[in-house]
């Protein structure tokens, strides 16, 4: 019985490509048929990881980058929490403030790099600044779309019931816009983290897995970065696992 | 008077600058700044960092709750300049391209001395025919531009007959250099010391370097924010004489082998370093300001103006300040110790 | 095309997640109070500046006058600079786009088309995908080096996603309805391609390429700022080791506007395209 659940639920065939890979990629390596730095011998790259968890860079690496994460989102989210609220409730403040944050939103997140860090030097703040940058405008937007949506229908039932301007907010649009407001955080989350690892790679200061990426890259080290990007994926899959488990469901 | 008076004497005249400094207002902190070299250590090179080791600066404001703090960039330069502009950074040494771009840019800062010299070299990948400068025609050159390398690049070009229009010029950083070599996408490469990194590993050949001639290629320069300047006068002339004073130390070949072990925290393979410094230090790294770090900088200066990296000239003989230098010297006694190097008569006309 | 099946395509293409943002309608910006409206935070902005750096609350080295950055606008404008970066900058976009969207399409019919590709070959694709695009900027730097290449790979890369996923998507939103009633028309195979699923899929496909372009820009500033000679990105990155940062004020404003006049042109295509197509 259980078998037949364990089953459905995970395909098989899903790995053969990854395996065939794996396997073509060993045969490669061994044959020398590609420079040994491009393409670094499975074995290696395994050496490597092992070596690689059991010391102290990786994990702070991946621990300085969440801690960065979590600071920026939940700075660039708040804000953007509340602008959107704003603009969405207020139809004179989406009269004044969309189309400065349409303009602002449509600038590429990492050319504000350079002007950050002229400002803020190298140090966390600038990071910290561009990773909720990058949170602040799918929230603001997504929530200001979400309020802006609310049907007249339940508005109506506030206006029947006389409530004030922030109970209509707090009790009505906030729980209507909740779809749009959580997809908002998820897309939030999901650019704040590509964020976060761009920022560091740019700025290339302090502990970071993009600042890690920037390091073996210079000292060409493929093997390196092969595990940091593999790193990556798993905690992408991750975060997608997280941001899904929250959906509010269909 | 008496002999016991005249000592007595002269020493009070040699603890007036300490005396000065416990009475002056004094910062609660001094932050240096340094290249790095690219290796990530909190160590750099040249005086700055024998300054850094031996403790100079700490024992010469011994007695006032001024902390040190010393910071190496990998960036040099432009984030050298960023730390400036952004008030993090006090003093610096750093190569003379970039502090000039830093004060047209906007940087008030006065050169108060010499902060040693680098020498360039020029290497080719292994399997490209090339003896010398001549024979870089048509060939792809890497190096950073708007850094000494750059403007040595230039300067031998010119000697050579050549403009940068016979060669193919790459503006990488360090890192991507190495990449551009070693895949066969670049043909040469200008870079300091850590370019015989390279040659050790077969990569290039190096066909032509400064190390033991007199060139106004490669200079550093130690500089001070005005700001600084203006609030903290003794500091200025406390930081001046451990500079010296760590220069000097530098400069005493039965030291040489420790100034290498010192300059290798930073990163770079001792082995290179030692091979970098051709003769002895003392006429190298030093920290006075002679008619050849004036020049060299003018030549800078023309360098940045011709390549569009600043927009106005700069007064160079306005933006150095040689009274702390001037006052460090007198008050060691050192002022004959080093010789003023003349500029060469190359020059003249630039 | 067919226009008979028009009303059948409508409500498919109606996919939810798909728009990101409501798209103005075009008489919005026409009436003169929304105009005035729009433009008060701009303005206070810069009045705000203005003060600021009279104030020198910043060095002046690091918040320039606005006027300086008009000027400075100005002369890059004049002086073919800014238009000479920005032409090879859009070249390098395009020809990636090309590239990473043709792949993302024809990746994502195959696995849209076919269930049993999609087992064998979906989950790869996407989990490779989950890694951000600029985690992929060190692996390409050492397999191409720092020439086109690079360039032309990673913004290949970062239009594939958008492509690949709703062309996927597309080819599977054709519903049951659409092959009833080509089944009864007794279409071929390939009218049945030509008149219900591509149709049906345009929408999807248009907004994909949408995102890719946008993700393609995205990714070429980046690239031009770390590992490139020329191009808007490498502009930036250059007025900024020369501490110029009024040349960096104009270059992030152009990069800003590009970007958007290419989105928007996007959607006026997007829409022109697929008429039937409900905005979010």
């Amino acid at each position: 019985m259980t078998q037949n659940v364990l089953r459905t639920r995970v395909d098989h065939r899903a790995f053969v490509v990854p395996v065939v890979l794996l396997v073509l990629w060993a045969i490669a390596s061994s044959l020398r048929l590609v420079d040994p730095h491009l393409l670094v011998p499975p074995a290696t790259v395994a050496a490597t990881l092992v070596q690689m968890l059991g010391g102290a860079d990786y994990w702070s690496a991946v621990g300085s980058s969440l801690a960065r994460v979590c600071g920026g989102f939940v700075l660039g989210g708040a804000a953007g929490l509340v602008v959107g609220v704003v603009l969405g409730v207020s139809r004179i403040a989406e009269r004044i403030g969309a189309p400065t944050l349409h303009g602002a939103r449509s600038v590429a997140l990492f050319a504000w790099i350079p002007l950050l860090t002229a400002w803020f030097g190298d140090g966390e703040v600038a990071k910290v600044a561009l990773i909720a940058l990058a949170a602040f405008f799918p929230v603001a937007l997504n929530t200001e779309r979400g309020c802006r949506q609310v049907s007249n229908a339940l508005l109506e039932v506030g206006r029947v019931l006389e409530f004030d301007r922030w109970t209509t907010v707090r009790r009505i649009i906030l729980p209507a816009a909740s779809r749009s407001i959580v997809t908002g955080l998820q897309l939030g989350l999901t650019t704040a983290w590509i964020g976060t690892i761009g920022a560091e790679y740019l700025v290339d200061q302090g502990t970071g897995i993009g600042i890690a990426l920037s390091s073996a890259r210079i000292d060409n080290r493929m093997d390196i970065i092969l595990i940091y990007m593999l790193t990556l994926a798993l905690m992408g899959l991750a975060l997608n696992l997280i941001v899904r488990r929250n959906v509010v469901d269909d | 008077m008496n002999r016991r008076d005249v000592l007595t004497g002269a020493a009070g005249l040699l603890a007036i600058p300490r005396v000065a400094l416990a009475a002056a207002p004094a910062p609660d902190v001094v932050r240096i700044g340094g290249v790095g070299y690219g290796y990530g250590k909190p160590y750099g090179e040249h005086v700055v960092a024998v300054m850094q080791d031996g403790r100079y600066l700490e024992n010469e404001l011994r007695g006032t709750k001024t902390r040190v703090e010393y910071r190496f960039y990998d960036r040099t330069g432009p984030a050298i300049n960023e730390a400036l502009a952004a008030g993090q950074l006090d003093f610096a040494s750093y190569g003379e391209l970039p502090q000039i771009i830093g004060k047209a840019g906007g940087l008030t800062t006065r050169i108060i001395a010499n902060g040693g010299v680098s020498n360039i070299y020029v290497g080719v990948r292994t399997g490209v025919k090339a003896q010398s400068i001549r024979d870089l025609r048509g060939l792809r050159v890497t190096l950073q531009r708007g850094t000494i390398l750059h403007q040595a690049l230039d300067r031998l070009l010119a000697e050579a007959g050549m403009t940068e229009n016979d060669i193919q010029l790459y503006d990488l950083p360090t890192s991507d250099q190495l990449a551009a070599l070693t895949n066969g996408n670049a043909d040469a490469s200008v870079g300091v010391a850590s370019l015989l990194t390279l040659r050790d590993q077969g990569i290039v050949r190096i066909i032509y370097s400064t190390a033991g001639k007199v060139t106004p290629d490669g200079i550093n320069v130690f500089s001070v924010t005005s700001d600084f300047a203006g609030r903290y006068p003794e500091t200025v002339h406390a930081v001046t004489r451990a500079f010296v004073r760590a220069a000097q130390w530098t400069a005493d070949d039965r030291n040489r082998e420790k100034v290498i072990d010192i300059w290798a925290k930073s990163g770079t393979p001792r082995n290179i370093i030692a091979e970098d410094l051709v003769g002895p230090l003392k006429p190298v790294d030093l920290p006075i300001i002679d008619d050849l770090f004036v020049s060299g900088l003018k030549v800078g200066v023309t360098f940045s103006l011709q390549n569009k990296l600043i927009r106005q000239p700069i007064d160079v003989n306005a933006w150095i300040d040689r009274t702390y230098l001037d006052a460090a010297l007198q008050d060691l006694r050192l002022v004959s110790y080093w010789h003023p190097r003349p500029a060469p008569p190359s020059l003249a006309t630039r | 095309m067919a226009t008979r099946f028009a009303s059948f395509v409508k409500p498919i293409a109606a996919q939810p997640g798909v728009c990101s943002v409501k798209r103005p309608s075009l008489r919005w910006w026409i009436d003169p109070r929304t105009i005035a409206l729009g433009l008060l935070l701009p303005v206070t902005i810069v009045v705000a500046w203005s003060i600021a750096v009279r104030l020198e609350i910043m060095r002046p080295q690091i918040l320039p006058s606005p006027l300086t950055v008009l000027a400075t606008a100005r002369d890059l404008f004049v002086g073919g600079e800014l238009l000479a970066a920005l032409g090879i900058s859009l070249g390098r976009v395009v020809v990636g786009l090309a590239i990473g969207s043709l792949l993302g399409i024809l990746v994502g019919i195959a696995t849209g088309r076919s269930r049993t590709i999609d087992a064998y070959f979906g989950p790869t694709i996407r989990g490779i995908c989950q890694i951000p695009t600029i985690a992929w900027l060190p692996f390409f730097m050492i397999v191409f080096g720092i020439g086109e290449g690079l360039k032309l790979a990673l913004i290949a890369k970062a239009s594939f996603l958008p492509l690949f996923v709703n062309t996927s998507a597309a080819m599977r939103a054709a519903p049951e309805r659409f092959h009833e009633v080509a089944d009864v028309l007794e279409l071929d195979r390939w009218q049945r391609l030509r008149l219900v699923v591509l149709p049906a899929a345009l929408p999807l496909v248009a907004s994909g390429f949408r995102m890719g372009l946008s993700n393609a820009w995205h990714v070429l500033v980046v690239v031009e700022m770390v590992a490139a000679a020329a191009g808007v990105g490498h502009l930036m990155a250059w007025s900024r080791t020369l501490f110029q940062l009024d040349a960096v004020f104009v270059t992030i404003v152009v990069i800003g506007i590009t970007g958007w006049a290419m989105d928007a042109t996007m959607r006026l295509i997007e829409s022109r395209l697929s008429p039937w197509t409900a905005n979010a």
